[in-house]
């Protein structure tokens, strides 16, 4: 059962804004998660056609993946049911088939693991530290995303809301890198984008647990010719 | 067994002491094989029962490796027809399941169409399921689970192909909804999952539809030790890139297991990379590809 936790007078809040500001060090600057191998298609290039990408595969991602997941993760630990959480890391190393994609998740939730043990030492980060040296769990980022969120005292649903803006703001921020496009054209799109975040939210937590999934067949190809690719300018 | 036709005569006949299907009867079928070696290192299917709408042809003999064609003599599933395989293949066993014809899911007014499989290979053993195109055909519901597990050393080539519709007659993305939950693991570790619906009315169908304007599917699970190391298979894929057909693989979690990913316009040139895939395989494991007699 999640408890709310609204009513401590956002005493959560400077730590999500600590760790959702690129200042935080966990390594997302050097992803583009598809999108460079989509611009070398051809088939993202300006402002619009990189909102139609987001809207159609980074949002079939979030609703149906990445969110559902969050949401049974940050349910797991808060119940300190650890053999769940396994479970999930464990089906996300095998839904995430893009080896480049699948690496980077555990890139960087193993960084994001080393620096909340640093900064923060909580029995949860440490059972997970204990978990991933008995190669139960890699452990996928957004794992630590929820036992992160969890030590803050944050509710669920800035959770939810803060992993869907930070998955939207990234392929934005590769954009400028990759496409003809401007730091108003990135933000128009990211500023249309994000409005579609209650809705994603809606629907995650309407996905049952055993059918967690999604359908990107063309950002899949689009990752798996990155990783061969002649030339590169971001990790994934 | 029935098939498509002695259930219309029956049901048209009403003979005495014959099982009478009635209108809205429906097909629970099943096909049920073990592959084993005999003493002499020939293949041979322990256990084999079926039922309709699948039917099975004579085994061919191919070096160590069976063959078996899988037909569904109905030409397809209808509302509430059902399907469970169950296909296991012994240590040092080769078994080969192709299909000569698309399995088509036909329109249907109400409910669904459901296919259960459960593939499990034993080490030393090699799986390879090839089939015609599966057809999502307009107003068609179909929900389809897989299950398959490897185990250390042995060897698998999985095809999954889907086509959108009757793409020959404009028909793309009229189907009612499509259920896929498909498992891979290899020595027990869950290395591939897939779970997802379809439902094009929806606009579910979008990340799919954005390929092409009627894109071909196809998704190979392959396991082999004879490819394990260099990253050739990624390599081969990467280079059968044309203008008209995409294509990409990518090393999963554990072992020596790959998933690859085909989005196409036009099918001939998705069975052409197939097959050219598939050839690859072969040559990976010393083997001469057997032909599928289609």
């Amino acid at each position: 059962m999640v408890t709310s936790k609204t009513d401590d007078h956002y005493s959560w809040l400077p730590a999500v804004l600590q760790t959702t500001d690129p200042l935080f060090p966990i390594g997302s600057y050097a992803h583009s998660y598809g999108l460079e191998e989509m611009a070398a298609l051809g088939r993202v290039h300006d402002e619009n056609t990189l909102l139609d990408f987001i809207e159609t595969h980074i949002f079939e991602n979030l609703k149906n993946l990445d969110l559902p997941y969050l949401h049974f993760a940050y349910e797991a630990i808060d119940s300190q049911d650890w053999e769940s959480l396994i479970e999930i890391d464990q089906e996300l190393d095998a839904a995430k088939m893009s080896k480049e994609i699948r690496e980077a998740s555990v890139a960087q939730g193993r960084q994001r693991l080393r620096l909340m043990l640093k900064l923060k030492p909580n029995p949860n980060f440490k059972a997970m530290s204990r978990l991933r040296k008995e190669e139960q769990i890699r452990p996928h980022h957004l794992l630590v995303f929820a036992a992160e969120y969890l030590a803050n005292a944050s509710p669920l649903e800035i959770a939810l809301a803060t992993w869907a803006y930070q998955t939207l703001a990234a392929p934005c921020a590769a954009a400028l890198k990759l496409i003809r496009i401007g730091q108003e054209g990135a933000q128009s799109a990211l500023t249309q984008a994000i409005e579609s975040i209650p809705g994603l939210i809606d629907h995650s937590m309407s996905v049952e647990r055993e059918y967690v999934g999604s359908f990107n067949p063309l950002l899949d190809i689009a990752c798996d010719r990155h990783e061969q690719a002649f030339s590169r300018l971001f990790i994934s | 067994m029935l098939l498509a036709e002695e259930r219309n005569a029956i049901r048209l006949s009403g003979r005495k002491g014959v099982p009478t299907l009635r209108p809205g009867d429906r097909l629970k079928g099943y096909l049920r094989l073990s592959c084993e070696t005999d003493t002499l290192g020939n293949g041979l299917l322990s256990r084999k029962a079926f039922r309709s709408p699948i039917h099975i042809g004579k085994p061919y003999r191919y070096d160590n490796s069976l063959l078996l064609n899988v037909m569904s003599p109905t030409a397809g599933l209808l509302a509430g027809d059902s399907i469970d395989i169950d296909v296991e293949v012994c240590s040092q066993s080769s078994l080969i399941l192709s299909s000569p014809a698309a399995l088509r899911i036909h329109k249907m007014d109400a409910g669904s169409a459901a296919l259960s499989q459960q593939f499990h290979v034993e080490p030393g053993g090699l799986l390879e399921v090839n089939p015609e195109w599966l057809i999502l055909q307009g107003e068609s519901d179909f929900s389809q689970t897989t299950q398959i597990e490897v185990e250390k050393d042995g060897s698998l080539f999985f095809i999954e192909s889907i086509a959108p519709g009757r793409v020959a007659y404009s028909e793309t993305f009229e189907f009612h909804r499509f259920q896929n939950r498909s498992k891979l693991k290899w020595d027990n570790v869950l290395v591939g999952l897939e779970r997802y619906a379809i439902e094009p009315q929806k606009g579910t169908h979008a990340t799919w539809q954005k390929a092409f304007k009627a894109p071909f599917y196809v998704s190979i699970f392959i396991v082999a030790n004879e490819l394990a190391g260099k990253a050739d298979l990624e390599k081969f894929i990467h280079n059968l890139n044309t203008s008209s057909l995409l294509a990409g693989a990518s090393r999963l979690a554990a072992g020596p297991s790959w998933n690859v990913k085909l989005l196409t316009e036009d099918p001939v040139e998705a069975r052409a990379a197939i097959n050219a895939i598939r050839t690859f395989f072969y040559k990976k494991l010393g083997r001469k590809a057997p032909p599928l007699r289609r």
